[in-house]
């Protein structure tokens, strides 16, 4: 298994986060100020998390990527996106309930040229919003207390401006 | 060699000795104060086994060096509740242990004040971690067994591998249900679930250091291994410890198991 590694780069609007081998973060202090760029840069509407070739998460990275999400609704910016082609990477996101904060593709990036065509899969708010909706009309069609729980959540999303 | 050199040579070396003796006698310290805080977070665990009515709930925790970011508890609750928990902090070491004693005090508080299901008392110290700003989350088993009736309600947060409940003819079954991870998500929701405790049963719960210590590749083929050696042991505790490989050194993360037996 590789030693785990933490790329990142900022295109266009996007800011990408590439975790690649046997993540294990026992530091994060250097990590925060990443974060503390990265939600302070205004140019920065929506985070792609790129797990395609990561072998292995730590808990440590777990709340570290849960706090991007936590981070990003506050900041106001779009659901971050997870892309995870590894079923088991996948089975441990849904384990931790990131599903709901995260829109978790599959699609793996490795190359370059695949790498800047990330910001058009996932920076369209219209895209991410439409996903949004109908997962959470799924969620509120499988049960009354789903229904409940979602409800506003839908009703928000309904009533949000489309971007023009 | 000249003099001069050969007296350089020397200093050198005593110096070098000299640092030696210092980072030996630094590290003893260290280690030290490492089992000192071994021995107190040893003397917070419940007694093993514990014993309420016609249940025994066993345990065995390894931490991975010393201080360890699993944490097993259990109390009666009332007269015929037997409360428990399992919880695993991220990380390990000292960081994760002072969250364990947290969480100890944390629940041993709010059982006392008010009568919570276990939805609510992980919704309760969800919002604390997170009003702590501890950037330390954990995945948690978290029941209350009445017993007189058999019946087990808990609550989930997020933990692998999923809980095994086996009843007297030896056939397991996965605790139905899921949850958010504890101190990571300020809206995270909990909920109660409920079952009945097979007469003669066996609950089994383990950390997910142990998914480390199991064959297989990946999350899914050693969920089914653990699975599997239940099957095989009933789930007995010295049974499945003698499958575990012999510790040499430090173990990549903490291990604990815990196991609730109905007599």
């Amino acid at each position: 298994m590789q030693t785990g590694k933490l790329l990142a780069a900022k295109s266009k609007n996007t800011y990408i986060l590439k975790l690649l081998g046997d993540v294990r973060l026992t530091l994060c202090c250097t990590l925060d100020q990443l974060f503390e760029q990265v939600f302070s840069d205004r140019e920065v509407e929506s985070i792609v998390i790129d797990l395609s070739q990561a072998d292995n998460l730590d808990s440590t990275t777990l709340g570290l990527l849960a706090k991007i999400a936590v981070k990003a609704s506050v900041a106001g910016l779009n659901q971050p996106s997870i892309i995870s082609s590894n079923s088991d990477i996948t089975l441990l996101l849904e384990s931790m309930g990131f599903r709901q904060y995260f829109l978790i593709m599959e699609q793996p990036v490795t190359t370059d040229k695949a790498l800047e065509e990330v910001p058009q899969l996932a920076g369209s708010e219209e895209h991410i919003r439409t996903k949004v909706l109908e997962a959470h009309r799924t969620l509120m069609s499988m049960n009354d207390s789903n229904r409940e729980a979602f409800k506003s959540v839908v009703q928000a999303l309904e009533e949000c401006p489309h971007p023009t | 060699m000249r003099k001069s050199q050969q007296e350089a040579a020397l200093t050198y070396q005593q110096e070098l000795e000299q640092e030696n003796a210092d980072l030996k006698t630094a590290l003893a310290m260290l280690r030290q104060d490492q089992q000192a805080g071994y021995h107190v977070q040893q003397s917070l665990l419940p007694a093993n086994p514990t014993q309420l009515d016609a249940y025994r709930l066993d345990y065995w925790l390894k931490p991975s060096l010393y201080l360890s970011g699993d944490f097993v508890d259990c109390w009666a609750q009332g007269e015929h509740q037997l409360l428990f928990y399992l919880a695993d902090v991220s990380g390990h070491g000292a960081s994760s242990a002072f969250v364990t004693i947290l969480i100890k005090y944390l629940l041993g508080k709010y059982c006392e004040q008010e009568d919570f299901s276990p939805a609510q008392l992980c919704m309760r110290v969800n919002e604390e971690l997170l009003a702590g700003g501890l950037d330390k989350h954990l995945t948690l088993v978290l029941g209350c067994l009445d017993t007189q009736t058999g019946n087990l309600t808990y609550a989930l947060g997020a933990h692998l591998p999923v809980p095994l409940l086996i009843d007297a003819e030896g056939e397991v079954k996965e605790l139905s249900g899921t949850g958010m991870p504890i101190g990571l998500f300020p809206d995270a929701h909990y909920k109660d679930y409920t079952c009945q405790f097979p007469q003669g049963g066996r609950l089994c719960i383990a950390s997910d250091g142990i998914l480390e210590l199991l064959p297989g590749q990946g999350l899914e083929e050693r969920q089914q291994y653990w699975h599997r050696w239940v099957v095989e042991t009933g789930g007995n505790l010295e049974a499945l410890l003698e499958r575990l490989p012999v510790a040499e050194g430090s173990w990549p993360d903490d291990v604990t198991l815990m196991t609730i037996t109905g007599c």
